[in-house]
């Protein structure tokens, strides 16, 4: 049984865990929303959070930047770029998302996201686990050219209007558990209607759920589009993993990693959330955040 | 592909960089509409309620 | 085999993703009006305008938004379904949500639609908001009745067999997504013609009310163009005002010229 560094566990282990509870309050801090089923309509709705979380979250005060993507794409009019008279935005919001990209990876997962902290909380269920292909993981990349980025911009069904967001629309846990359920629970059958599409995402919402009591993380390994993003640009990003020459190949770290994943493999691999906790888990203290211009070292 | 691998990483924080600040330049000079205007209200059927 | 298969899992978790892509694509029959420019009206004045020139009519309020695409969809349905109620009710759809106006000129310029559209300013939205208890949703179908009272609302696009339902009956029973305050006297619905006023006009409305109810009356003034006209869409004859004539479904009694006649009416189509 590989040794493990409990003091260091229990510090960078806790800090992590207090920027994550902390990141869901900042976002969420318009708790009254949950009292009367009211949305956030103030200014800072106008800004992006580094993270998954939907805008129509009741508390939510900050908006979704995969949401924003997909309606700044959906626009009506055509190519935003060319028609809409937003590119300003646009150009802002991909910005944005892929700034923490490049200079960190897919930290923000780890440490602020507020669904990858609900699943790390669910994944405190220990039900068995289940063994799913790996080539599941590559779902995730689909899913942010199909339906963060194409259809919202391809399939125009309306005349006069434009997309749909399609992630939001037809896939997205976050916002069926946030946003979905409690507003229609508020309204209690007076003056929504649900049918096909609110049952087949509570469907994957369930699904996403129970599966995050068996495998740690789900979602952030086979769906989120944002962490296929962040992901990519960790290949090359400013700050990375790294595993130095004392490694022994004990595979210590691959048992405490929520993306399943041995990063000696591939310390820069895209999914890797960069959480930290192989750090105190390698018997060897072999791996060590490090500030990399390029590619890791072997 | 050693040479432009490690040309990534700078001209994407440049690249990420100027577009961040296209974006708050675009904000300050009143193209918010856009946004804004989503926050507001939500589109029912945009989140899966339908 | 089973390689073959783990390595295309990720082909057959996305195809079940798409699903509700095709569903959408499979159900969806693109209502169209065949274009041409919609009267398109600003601010909250001409709303009102609108709503006093309907007194006495059905008003059903739709509230849209030019980046609400479901919105967008809904609205040539309204008109389909406008068409078939034979003009008992007013449609009237408001842009809550475009903080800028030249989207909404831009669609209404070849929407083709039969009813006015209306764009109201973010600090007019707010009031608007306030006024109707609206929530911070898209879209929401408000139906006000003769006098303005709320007879029933719905948030979320609904299809054009809904609305048809809904237009043809204004008064009477909702499905279970609204909420009905109007009468239920089992669809009795009396159309009063006269001029407001006029103390004849003004009894026969009564005793209208009072059989069928606030949401079962409607009131027409045949000086008013949008009730004349409504009125011979409706095959109400055009002289002998004041009168009152009652309908159940589509069975009416002759047009009364005092209450008691009007009584005597409501009786006979029992």
């Amino acid at each position: 049984m590989p040794r493990v560094h409990r003091d260091r566990v229990s510090r960078s282990g806790r800090l992590r865990t207090l920027l994550q509870a902390a990141s869901a309050l900042l976002f969420n801090l318009h708790l009254e929303g949950w009292l009367d089923g009211t949305l956030y309509g103030g200014p800072s709705k106008a800004f992006c959070i580094p993270g998954l979380h939907c805008y129509s979250c009741p508390s939510s005060v900050l908006a979704c930047p995969a949401g924003t993507l997909q309606n700044l794409l959906a626009a009506p009019g055509g190519i935003p770029l060319i028609s809409s008279g937003d590119p300003w935005i646009l150009a802002g919001v991909l910005g944005f998302v892929l700034l923490p990209g490049f200079v960190a990876g897919r930290t923000a997962c780890s440490h602020i996201c507020p669904f990858g902290f609900l699943q790390d909380i669910l994944h405190l269920v220990h039900l068995p686990p289940a063994r799913l292909p790996e080539s599941l993981r590559k779902t995730k990349y689909a899913i942010l050219a199909l339906f963060v980025v194409a259809l919202p911009l391809l399939l125009r069904t309306v005349p006069g209007g434009g997309g749909d967001p399609w992630f939001c629309k037809a896939v997205c846990p976050s916002g069926t558990i946030t946003a979905g359920w409690p507003l229609v629970a508020f309204d209690a059958g007076r003056t929504l209607h649900t049918g096909f599409l609110f049952y087949w995402k509570s469907a994957i919402a369930l699904a996403v759920i129970l599966l995050s009591m068996s495998v740690w993380r789900p979602f952030c390994r086979y769906l989120c589009p944002l962490g296929a993003i962040w992901g990519l640009a960790g290949k090359v990003s400013l700050f990375g993993m790294g595993v130095s020459s004392s490694c022994t190949g004990c595979g210590a770290c691959r048992r405490v990693c929520p993306m399943g994943i041995e990063i000696r493999r591939d310390p820069s691999s895209p999914e890797c959330i960069r959480c930290g906790r192989c750090i105190p888990a390698c018997p060897e203290g072999a791996i060590r955040v490090s500030v990399r211009p390029g590619k890791a070292p072997r | 592909m050693r040479s432009s691998e490690r040309f990534v990483l700078p001209a994407g924080l440049i690249l990420s960089i100027l577009s961040l600040l296209a974006g708050i330049l675009g904000y300050v000079l009143g193209d918010s509409g856009e946004v804004l205007r989503k926050a507001a209200s939500v589109c029912l059927e945009c989140i899966g309620i339908g | 085999m089973s390689a073959i298969r783990s390595e295309a899992a990720w082909v057959a978790l996305l195809l079940v993703l798409l699903v509700p892509v095709g569903v959408h694509l499979a159900g969806h029959r693109s209502t169209t009006t065949g274009g041409g420019p919609s009267t398109a009206l600003e601010g909250a004045a001409a709303l009102d305008s609108i709503l006093a020139a309907s007194s006495g009519r059905h008003v059903l309020l739709n509230f849209w938004a030019t980046w609400c695409t479901p919105c967008m969809r809904e609205l040539p349905v309204l008109d389909a379904a406008l068409s078939a109620s034979g003009g008992r009710v007013q449609i009237v759809a408001i842009d809550i949500a475009d903080p800028d106006p030249s989207a909404f000129r831009e669609y209404a310029a070849d929407a083709g639609l039969s009813f006015p559209l209306v764009w109201v300013e973010p600090s007019e939205a707010e009031d608007l908001m306030a006024r109707f208890s609206l929530p911070s949703l898209l879209p929401v179908t408000i139906l006000l009745d003769g006098g303005g009272g709320e007879v029933a609302r719905f948030s979320g696009a609904r299809d054009e067999a809904f609305f048809t339902d809904l237009m043809s009956d204004p008064g009477g029973p909702q499905d279970s997504a609204g909420q009905v305050h109007g009468s239920d006297h089992s669809g009795l619905h009396v159309s009063v013609v006269g001029t407001p006023g006029d103390p004849y006009f003004e009894a026969l409305a009564a005793e209208a009310e009072a059989l069928a109810g606030a949401g079962g009356v409607s009131l027409f003034d045949p000086s008013v163009p949008e009730d004349s006209s409504a009125m011979s869409d409706l095959l109400l004859p055009s002289s002998g005002f004041p009168y009152a004539q009652a309908c159940v479904g589509d069975a009416c009694g002759r047009p009364a010229h005092d209450p008691e006649a009007l009584r005597l009416s409501v009786e006979s189509l029992r």
